[in-house]
């Protein structure tokens, strides 16, 4: 509870910043506050409030080490929008207010113990978000991307609060516990299927699982890039950890309905979005495809759930995620200089610019999953939990489409390494530009050569 | 830690020689090559034979899997050791007379590659073994894709879709002997009893990866492109080490921990690899380019080699040691010939070529004996290993016996006649060639001398690697039902 009150407060704090012409010191003062957020997490200074809420938020350990996660994420991206949005400071601090009070409903999110709770962290989640999506008002791919985002957000909104209606209206409760114990005692109905299938299906829009996955290119390609890294990255994971709640919790009961649905939703998610990346030439897109890909995998494990998969999954989506920041630092940088946003606009960028093109190359293997790179670990812990549970299908799914983005992940590489005389222009970078690229790949190799110990300390808050 | 030191050396000289330029990186590279090879020469005198793993490094590292970094030396590793560091530093030195672009850059990732090479022949637990199984394959990629000659962007992309390809078959292998064993550790592998019929699926897997790495035929259609388009350094590394690394695989995981499989599907394979030996050898005959003459008749001493293993016998895994052993000198020399050849012609085309021989007595003189280390002449590297492979395939099974030995046969023609046409005959108008000189003799030296030796002594290798494999066979036979 600490660690929402902090942000909140640092959210305002960034906001009047923003009023008194004080803009520069809107992302060191985020910074503090995200750092204090942390702080109160790992140092377990969560105040008591559970009589102040009636139980309708859980501070469980998923909630706190999904919350950790995503805070340490939103650090990384701000600390790379300091190249972003260098020039352009208009509303500056708005836009780190956004995005600190879009947190704090991601926070709220993978806390809930109550489906009310859950409604509220969605919006919570949403709403900064749909304003930073059209934030880049005067280009009309953000305008399309804000209204497209909102729009069909809006859409799962509505079928959220019909889904949590229903299940309302059989089990009279909007209680996580009290659900599962009504479905124990009085088994299960044709609407209480229909009513959570409405739920997942705002679940699987949030985390652009397919067949809700069309907005993610277009709203990736429109939205400032600090946002596309945010989205992919702290969006999917709040409402990951959230989905895990949902049916962990509360409908452990009918598990066989939600296992069957995840299982197609899964195995098509794989299929799709490693198959229309084949076809992608803007870098956002692929990335956008390769995040839906990715969801793909996650919920592979999902479908063979047992009592570890949250720290598995969380594991995957961390190293996922650091690695979709390093690309998307490194697409902006590019974009921001050259203009390029084109894979095949990437020709030769090794010969002027080494360092942009290894973290590009280890974002990418890490993305194919090649070892000893965070993506490697990640997937094959889902892989032998899945064989454990015996998916065997599943697996043979996910082996062959990894091999499919993997390909597109090498096409990649292999034309930012390709020689055939076109050479990018170099591009300048600052120092700290230089130290994140460093530390970022760092990241990556140290969260793939120690899986047990980045497991271990989540699982240890 | 010696044997730890082997993956660090290469490996951290490697990404400090990323940071260097030009004629430093060059230096800096052949000084670490040397440091290793002074560090397995070190290792090997202090090399007991008798005793099982040496030098073991060995802590938790996935409790999931029960997996642990656990590396050490035994017998086979030891002597893969002793090829990955020598041909290492027979690279370094051949390619000091050129001047690739970004030399920091294709020093760094040589080294990186040694480095992980040398892992996988030091690794003692399967997941330790396949990170460094895929980390070798990184360099070697984009060795191929930044300095091959163009077009490369296709060969280069076939050849890691290929490997990759493998790799995640066995991967999914290596996953399930993991979930089932509850261990992926050698010593636990090698004790635990796999279910029969799981058997034959995890050999699929694991020879899936195998025989697109050694290649063998069918899976064999990357190669030959890929080794005649890349530079010579990256050819030898990847003809002399990285398709050992497949060949030593199989005897050091397949054998002991799926005997059962090996003993009853291990003749497929075999059959496979002495049709591509014979099928490798023609499309040899016909072929107008240097390069790919030796890329061909690579795949053809390698399909004997992966017969040999396959046949489990002491005759097929010892030839196997000695040939993997002087098939990598072999390559390194026919390589290094058409690396010479290609510095001063720029190209490789038999067409092109001829009459070289009065203008260049030296390198005529390497050639020639290079040429029948090759092809397996007695008192040459290439006699010992090959004989004793032939013997156990015979053994095995005398039609594919008569098939394999084809290979030697038709070798004598292709190489002979591609001799005949490169060094003899008519000089072609108006060209130059400058015999061999310098550094170059200097790197020659030690190839001529290896190749004696090891033509009339095969025993230094069999005296390291004997025991190791005597364990293994017993292994074998005694889980056997």
């Amino acid at each position: 509870m600490n660690t929402i009150i902090v942000l909140g407060i640092f959210a305002i704090i960034a906001m009047y910043l923003g009023l008194f012409n004080l803009k520069r010191y809107a992302l060191p003062v985020s910074l503090i506050g995200l750092l204090l957020a942390l702080g109160t997490i790992l140092t377990k200074q969560l105040g008591n409030f559970d009589g102040l809420l009636y139980g309708m938020v859980s501070f469980d350990n998923i909630s706190q080490s999904y919350g950790a996660v995503m805070i340490i994420i939103t650090c990384l991206i701000f600390v790379a929008s300091r190249f972003y949005y260098k020039d352009e400071i208009e509303h500056l601090g708005d836009i780190y207010a956004l995005f600190l009070f879009s947190l704090l409903g991601g926070i709220v999110l993978v806390s809930f113990q109550n489906l009310v709770m859950l409604f509220l962290g969605v919006e919570i989640l949403s709403i900064p978000l749909y304003i930073l999506a059209g934030s880049n008002r005067r280009n009309v791919n953000a305008n399309e991307a804000g209204l497209k985002y909102f729009l069909l957000g809006s859409f799962a909104s509505c079928f959220l609060l019909l889904g949590i209606t229903i299940i309302y209206g059989i089990t009279a409760s909007f209680n996580l516990t009290t659900i599962a114990e009504f479905i124990t005692a009085n088994g299960d109905s044709l609407l209480l299927y229909v009513g959570c299938l409405l739920v997942l299906g705002a679940f699987i829009f949030k985390i652009s699982a397919v067949p809700f996955h069309f907005w993610a290119p277009d709203v990736y390609q429109g939205s400032p890039t600090t946002l596309t890294s945010y989205l992919a990255t702290v969006g999917k994971i709040a409402a990951l950890g959230a989905l895990l709640r949902f049916l962990n919790i509360g409908l452990q009961g009918i598990e066989p309905v939600w296992h069957h649905a995840l299982w197609i939703v899964a195995i098509i998610t794989m299929v799709v979005g490693s198959i229309i990346t084949l076809s992608q030439d803007n870098m956002k897109r692929l990335l956008a495809y390769t995040g839906i890909a990715n969801i793909g995998f996650i919920l592979t494990a999902y479908v063979a759930m047992d009592a570890e998969s949250h720290s598995y999954i969380l594991y995957y989506f961390f190293g996922y995620s650091i690695a979709t920041i390093a690309a998307f630092s490194v697409y902006s940088t590019i974009k921001n200089q050259t203009g390029v946003d084109t894979i095949s606009g990437l020709k030769g960028l090794i010969t002027n610019n080494r360092l942009l093109t290894f973290t590009l190359l280890i974002a990418m293997l890490s993305f194919a999953g090649i070892p000893p790179l965070a993506g490697f670990f990640g997937k094959f812990f889902i892989f032998s939990k899945a064989l454990k549970a015996g998916e065997i299908m599943l697996v043979i799914v996910a082996v062959i489409t990894s091999l499919i983005s993997a390909f597109n992940y090498i096409r990649l590489m292999t034309h930012t390494v390709s020689n055939d005389g076109t050479a990018m222009q170099k591009i300048n970078l600052s120092v700290g530009q230089r130290l994140f690229f460093v530390s970022s790949i760092i990241f990556v190799v140290l969260i793939g050569l120690f899986p047990d110990a980045v497991m271990g300390f989540f699982a240890g808050i | 830690m010696l044997s730890l030191l082997h993956i660090l050396i290469p490996i951290v000289s490697g990404i400090l020689v990323l940071m260097t330029q030009g004629e430093t990186a060059k230096r800096l590279s052949i000084l670490s090559a040397v440091l290793s090879l002074a560090l397995t020469g070190y290792t090997v005198s202090q090399f007991d034979a008798a005793a099982d793993l040496q030098h073991i490094i060995d802590i938790p590292w996935i409790s999931a899997l029960g997996s642990r970094f656990h590396i050490g030396i035994d017998g086979i590793g030891m002597v893969m050791l002793l090829l990955s560091n020598v041909v290492a530093l027979l690279v370094m030195l051949s390619s000091s007379k050129d001047n690739y672009h970004s030399s920091s850059l294709f020093y760094g990732l040589l080294l990186i590659m040694q480095g992980a090479m040398n892992g996988v022949f030091v690794a003692c637990d399967l997941v330790t073994y396949y990170i460094f199984w895929e980390l070798a394959l990184i360099p070697a990629y984009l060795l191929v894709i930044m300095w091959g000659r163009k077009p490369i962007m296709a060969p280069g992309l076939k050849f890691f879709i290929y490997t990759l390809f493998g790799s995640l078959f066995m991967l999914a292998a290596i996953i399930y002997l993991g979930v089932k064993t509850g261990s992926t550790d050698m010593s636990m592998l090698y004790s635990a009893d796999i279910d029969p019929s799981a058997q034959l699926w995890l050999y699929i897997g694991f020879m899936l990866a195998y025989g697109v790495k050694i290649p063998i035929f069918p899976l064999h259609t990357w190669q030959p492109e890929t080794y005649e388009r890349s530079p010579a350094q990256v050819t030898m590394m990847l003809s002399a080490v990285m398709l050992k690394m497949a060949l030593f695989s199989i005897i050091r995981w397949v054998i002991p921990v799926l005997p059962m499989a090996v003993a009853q599907y291990g003749i497929y394979v075999i059959g496979l690899a002495a049709i591509g030996v014979l099928y490798a050898s023609l499309i040899a005959w016909n072929q107008d380019n240097l390069k790919k003459v030796f890329a061909y008749s690579s795949i053809a001493h390698v399909g004997l080699i992966a017969a040999g293993i396959l046949t489990v016998s002491k005759a097929g895994l010892n030839g196997a040691m000695v040939q993997m052993v002087a098939h990598a000198i072999a390559a390194v020399g026919l390589f290094y010939i058409c690396h010479i050849l290609y510095r001063q012609y720029g190209h490789h085309e038999l067409k092109g070529l001829g009459g070289i021989r009065h203008k260049a007595p030296l390198f005529a003189g390497f050639y020639i004996l290079v040429l029948m280390a090759s092809v397996g002449l007695p008192l040459t590297s290439g006699f010992p290993g090959e004989f004793m492979l032939f013997n156990a395939v015979f053994n095995a099974h005398n039609i594919l016996g008569i098939f394999a030995a084809s290979g030697v046969v038709l070798g004598a023609i292709y190489m002979l006649s591609s001799y005949q046409k490169a060094m003899l005959g008519p000089e072609v108008q108006g060209s130059t060639f400058a015999d061999i000189d310098g550094i170059d003799k200097w790197t020659w030296i030690p190839i001529v001398i290896l190749i004696v030796i090891l033509g009339l002594f095969p025993s230094i290798i069999t005296d390291i690697s004997g025991p190791t494999i005597d364990r293994i066979m017993d292994i074998f036979n005694s889980k056997q039902r």
